[in-house]
Formats: structure tokens, C-alpha cells, sequence
């Protein structure tokens, strides 16, 4: 199977999308705020839009090298592009539209998709989920050699999208091609890929697994995106990897590692456990905080402070019989908050690896290597 | 107060209405069926209807095969310059169609700005069944390319793209996804075009001149009896009436698809005002 090796530039209004990735075969998530470039960077790839520089390539198949003034066409690029609202042919059915693409029959394709009861009916005709199969069915009936997804999940209600993840994930994966995807929710892609590259303006920020980025969030960025809490204050090593933190928020918390001056620390909302008061004989954090909301979302639950959010037990918020504005006691273990730099410029500039390719290296003119931020 | 502002907003209507229909009944009052077919048998107005259509047809032809590319092409693609060029197209859409006429003699007539080349080529232009063509797709053709860059335009990019990467070069693009999308605005815009060139008068007459069974066009004919025989150029009038009036209702029945170009009719409909 064939990697894809991605290095480009691509300026934008206000920033340049900079990045070097390698895809090897399974799914890749770019996640990002809006307008971070994470569609620039899959349109590049397509041979939508010509980086300013780099080179983009598939095994031996070279698509763009800006040295060697190498851009192919959209067309003669084996890739499979699932757009945002899925950009299906109003004027073309179902089975027209699967078939724009494909040189073969497409009869296996509709039906593994479970859309072959649809073949004869417009676009106009479907609903959101049945839009996004024909969508996928139509990438893939060309046969591409990579996969590409512009937020696949965004054109989805709440209720359809939760089996949906469910859906796709396995297809994606069964397919074993480079697989590209990009949302801007965190959710959509640990459901769905098995690396997350995280960008901000233009740049990885942060890239790993999901989990790995839930546990270790290297930028306040991440931690937030991830849905962790984050907290700010003033680090000050009181004992070998123990640490206290007076939080900008008030209070004081004690942390494992060594850390001094400014700090965030990202804490994930299932490790704060709740309760209604303070407890004499506990070696866990412990904050008393106005309840601001409480969201039930099937057996767990949120409860939020202006401070901090903890996700708990349904049935365990229904015994402590919680009210909006009135005091709650979060704790949380030392161990479980983890150290995030704050206000480190040189963070955010960094990708996401160094290309090990010698022949590449002109490109270390705005590739830099890989920075170990992550203190434990 | 509501009451009496109603009432004026439906004077208005109904005086527009009388004002903009009268005419056409009036015609259709003076002259009965049986009066019209008789009329239209004479060599005249067999000669100047059939050159009408002939004419008009070859010209709409041209103006499909050359203005739709060159439409596409202003509506997919930025470039300096790109709204003096579309300003150059709409041009004969503004200008007084004698003045037209004039420039085409100016241009093309044998002592002409392109005369001499076309001498050269053996080519005699002006006052010719070919410089009715001429003049028609000058005068009608920008009805038909505004049209067209419009509906080229509202035909979604994301569209574009995906035929792209679903393999199909520019070409497949333009005649699978393009042409279709956009052919309800396409159409309205030929239909328009087609009847701006059926009744083109002044720039014909006066670089082509009204022939009969050679320049002279229903138009030019109606003209010419006017002064003659009042019931021939009526019976013409009603013919053209006709025309117009069943092209109009072709133009309105025309679908539009979902999503990319559902406004061509609100377009269609402003753009005969205008």
C-alpha cells in the first residue's frame, strides 16, 4: 500500500497553511477551528488549488512538485473527494451520479452502501445521511488510492450523526487507503481516525491518537478542543514531582511534575468527581463552586462551573440532588491534572514531524523538526 | 388608509396593463382570421416571414455555438479586464440599433474598416441575405450571453470540482455538469435572444436595406406596407404577435433545477425589462 507524503504551502488571507504530513494507509483526522486551512490542505491534495510550494505525492506517483513544475490535473489524480454538502449532481439520479466516475458496474457499490432501493431518485430526493452514502458510494466507485473528507459530518442532524460515526468508521477503515478527513469536531474524528493531526492557522499544532491527545494535551488549544478543563496559575515546585498551582480563578491545587511561573493545567472533565461537601480527609483537590448548568446526556451528565466541568454518573447526580447557583465540591487527583504549557510561542510553530527524507531537505526552509513540549 | 393605498397600487396596475395591451388587441380587432390568411399569402409576407425565420434561425445558431464557450468562460474565470470585456458584449444591448447598423457598415461595408480583407476573400457583406445575419446576431446576441454568464454562474463551483476529481477533464465537466445545470437559463436566454433578432429593424435596414425576398425581414416589410397597404402590415404584425407571445410562455414553462439556477425565471423576467 502506498503512503502519501504531503508537504506544502498554501498562503492565505491572513496566514500560510505550512504543513508536512505522511499518510500511510488508515484514517487521518485534521481537526481545527473553522478557518484554520484544514479544507486548503484536502483541496491541495485533490489538484483543487496549486500550493505555492512543496510537493505532494503518492508512492512513486509524483501529483505536485513545485521544483520539478510538476501539477497534475484534479482529474488524473487517483483520489476520492467527499464534500462538505456533499456536492451531488441535482440533475443526475442516484445511480448517475454514483456512476459519473466509475468505469465498471456499480450495482456491488449500491448495494454495500445499502442505496440501491435509491437508484433512481434525485438528490433532491434524500435525506442527510442517505446524501452522505451516495456521496461516499460516488468517491470510491472511481477506485482511488486515497480518500478525502471535508467535514463528512457537518450536513448531519445530532441524532443521525451519533450512528453514523458508527457506520463509517469500519468502512473507512476496511477500505486500508490513505484516508484524509477533516472536522472541526473533536468528537467526529477519534470516532472516526485513528491519528489526529490538530491545526491552528495553518500549522499541526499537536498530532497523535486520539487518546494520546486527550491525555496529554501539549497546547491549551488542544486541551480545550479535546474537551478538557483547563485551568491557569502560578506554579511553584514544592516537593520532587509535586507542584502547587495558585489558580487565577482562586484556590490552590497540587499537581504531579515539577513546574515554575505561568501554567495550564488540563484536566479531563471524568476525572472531577463531585460531591456536596468538602471532605477532612482526602488527598484529591478539592474546589467548592457555584453550579452554573447541569446537562444530562444519557447515563452521564455535566455539571459546570464558571471554573471547571465534570462529566458523572446520571444516577449518582439524581443522589446529590444538584440545582443550578448552588455550591458543589469538585476533587480531583493530583495524578489526573496534567501540565500545559501556556504562552509558548514557539509551540505553535512547530509541525508535526521532521521529514526523514534526505532528498527533501529544501524543505526544512519551513519544516521544523518535531519539538518535544510534553513534560510529565 | 390601507383601503385607499390598495386601490392606487391597483390603478397603476390596471393603467399599465390597458396601456402595455391595448395595442396588441387593437391589432387582432381591425383584422379577422379569414382577412389575416388571406394577407398572409401574398409574396410579401410569405417572402418576408420566411426570410424572417431563416434568418433569425441561422443568426441564433451562431450566437448558441459561439456564446455559450465564451460565456462559460467569463463566468468561471477572473482576469483583468474581465468587466470590460463583459461591458463590450453588453454594449448593443444600450445602443440605438440605427447606430448599430451604422457601425457594422462601418466596419464590414466594402469601404469599410475590414472591407478591403473581405474583398480580398471575395466576401460582399453588406446588402446581402448574410448581413441581415450579421446585423441580427450584433443586436440579439447579448441577451443570450448575459443570460448565459449568469446561469453559468449559479451553477454551485462545488459541482465543478467534484467532476473533477471524479475524473472528468474540463470539457466532460462543461457538457456533463455544466450545460445541463445551467440549460434552463440557457434556453430562457435563447429564447429572448431569438426574439430580439425576429424583430430587428434598424441596424437590418441599414446595413443590409430591405429587399424583398432578400434583406427584407417581417420587420422591413411591415415598414414598407405600412405606407401602402395597411392590412398586409398588420396581418404581419399579428403574425409576429404570435411569435413573441409563444416564445414568452416557452421561455416562463421552462424547468429549472433544484439548487443551482431555480432563479433563471426571476432573471428571465427582469431582464425583458430591461
Amino acid at each position: 500500500m502506498e503512503k502519501l507524503e504531503l508537504t506544502i504551502r498554501v498562503p492565505l488571507r491572513s496566514f500560510d497553511v505550512e504543513l508536512a504530513l505522511d499518510v500511510p494507509p488508515g484514517v487521518l483526522a485534521l481537526v481545527g477551528p473553522s478557518g484554520a486551512g484544514k479544507s486548503t490542505i484536502l483541496r491541495a491534495i485533490a489538484g483543487l488549488l496549486r500550493p505555492s510550494d512543496g510537493r505532494i505525492a503518492l508512492g512513486p506517483a509524483v501529483w505536485f512538485d513545485r521544483q520539478r513544475k510538476i501539477h497534475l490535473e484534479p482529474e488524473r489524480r487517483s483520489v476520492g473527494l467527499v464534500f462538505q454538502d456533499y456536492a451531488l449532481f441535482p440533475h443526475l439520479t442516484v445511480a448517475e451520479n454514483v456512476a459519473f466516475g466509475s468505469r465498471g458496474p456499480i450495482d456491488a457499490l449500491l448495494a454495500r452502501f445499502k442505496i440501491e432501493h435509491l437508484a433512481r431518485v434525485r438528490p433532491s430526493g434524500l435525506s442527510g445521511g442517505e446524501r452522505q452514502r451516495v456521496a461516499l458510494a460516488r468517491a470510491l466507485a472511481r477506485r482511488p488510492s486515497v480518500v478525502l473528507l471535508d467535514e463528512p459530518m457537518s450536513a448531519l442532524d445530532a441524532s443521525t450523526r451519533e450512528g453514523v460515526r458508527g457506520e463509517r468508521g469500519p468502512i473507512l477503515r476496511s477500505l486500508a487507503l490513505p484516508t484524509v478527513l477533516v472536522s472541526h469536531d473533536f468528537g467526529d474524528a477519534a470516532a472516526l481516525a485513528e491519528n489526529v493531526a490538530v491545526i491552528v492557522d495553518g500549522r499541526v499544532v499537536q498530532y497523535g491518537t486520539p487518546q494520546e491527545l486527550v491525555e496529554n494535551p501539549t497546547t491549551p488549544f488542544v486541551a480545550r478542543f479535546t474537551g478538557s478543563n483547563l485551568l491557569s496559575g502560578h506554579a511553584r515546585r514544592i516537593a520532587n514531582e509535586i507542584s502547587e498551582v495558585i489558580l487565577e480563578s482562586g484556590g490552590r491545587i497540587r499537581i504531579a511534575g515539577s513546574a515554575e511561573g505561568r501554567v495550564g493545567v488540563a484536566l479531563a472533565p471524568w476525572d472531577v468527581k463531585i460531591s456536596r461537601d468538602l471532605s477532612p480527609t482526602t488527598d484529591d483537590n478539592q474546589l467548592e463552586l457555584p453550579v452554573s448548568s447541569i446537562v444530562p446526556r444519557g447515563d452521564r451528565s455535566r455539571v459546570s462551573t464558571n471554573v471547571l466541568a465534570a462529566e458523572v454518573p446520571t444516577r449518582e447526580l439524581a443522589r446529590l440532588d444538584l440545582r443550578s447557583g448552588e455550591p458543589v465540591v469538585m476533587a480531583f487527583a493530583p495524578a489526573a491534572a496534567r501540565l500545559v504549557p501556556l504562552a509558548n510561542p514557539g509551540s505553535s510553530k512547530s509541525g508535526p514531524r521532521a521529514t526523514d527524507d534526505g532528498g527533501r531537505d529544501r524543505l526544512a526552509r519551513f519544516v521544523r523538526p518535531r519539538r518535544h513540549i510534553r513534560k510529565e | 388608509m390601507t383601503r385607499r393605498f390598495n386601490f392606487l397600487l391597483g390603478t397603476t396596475l390596471a393603467i399599465s396593463v390597458v396601456f402595455l395591451g391595448l395595442p396588441v388587441v387593437a391589432i387582432f380587432t381591425r383584422i379577422g382570421p379569414g382577412e389575416l390568411v388571406r394577407q398572409l399569402g401574398t409574396d410579401v409576407a410569405t417572402d418576408a416571414l420566411l426570410l424572417s425565420f431563416k434568418t433569425s434561425g441561422i443568426a441564433l445558431g451562431v450566437i448558441l455555438l459561439v456564446g455559450t464557450p465564451a460565456a462559460y468562460f467569463l463566468a468561471t474565470r477572473r482576469f483583468p479586464g474581465r468587466n470590460v470585456v463583459i461591458t463590450i458584449l453588453e454594449l448593443p444591448l444600450v445602443l440605438p440599433p440605427a447606430v448599430a447598423g451604422i457601425g457594422l457598415f462601418a466596419a464590414l461595408g466594402s469601404r469599410g474598416l475590414l472591407g478591403g480583407t473581405l474583398d480580398a476573400f471575395g466576401v460582399q457583406l453588406a446588402f446581402t441575405q448574410a448581413a441581415v445575419v450579421v446585423a441580427v446576431i450584433f443586436v440579439a446576441s447579448p441577451f443570450y450571453v448575459r443570460q448565459a454568464i449568469a446561469s453559468f454562474e449559479a451553477v454551485d463551483t462545488s459541482l465543478l470540482d467534484a467532476a473533477r476529481t471524479l475524473g472528468a477533464g474540463p470539457a466532460r465537466t462543461f457538457f456533463r455538469v455544466s450545460i445541463p445545470l445551467a440549460a434552463s437559463g440557457l434556453a430562457a436566454g435563447a429564447t429572448l435572444s431569438w426574439a430580439r433578432g425576429l424583430g430587428e429593424f434598424g441596424a437590418t435596414i441599414l446595413f443590409a436595406g430591405s429587399l424583398q425576398g432578400v434583406t427584407q425581414t417581417a420587420p422591413l416589410a411591415i415598414y414598407d406596407a405600412f405606407s401602402v397597404d395597411t392590412r398586409t402590415a398588420q396581418a404581419l404584425a399579428a403574425v409576429l404577435i404570435l411569435t413573441s407571445l409563444g416564445v414568452l410562455l416557452i421561455a416562463k414553462a421552462l424547468p429549472s433545477w433544484k439548487n443551482s439556477n431555480s432563479q433563471s425565471a426571476y432573471r428571465f423576467g427582469r431582464s425583458t425589462s430591461s
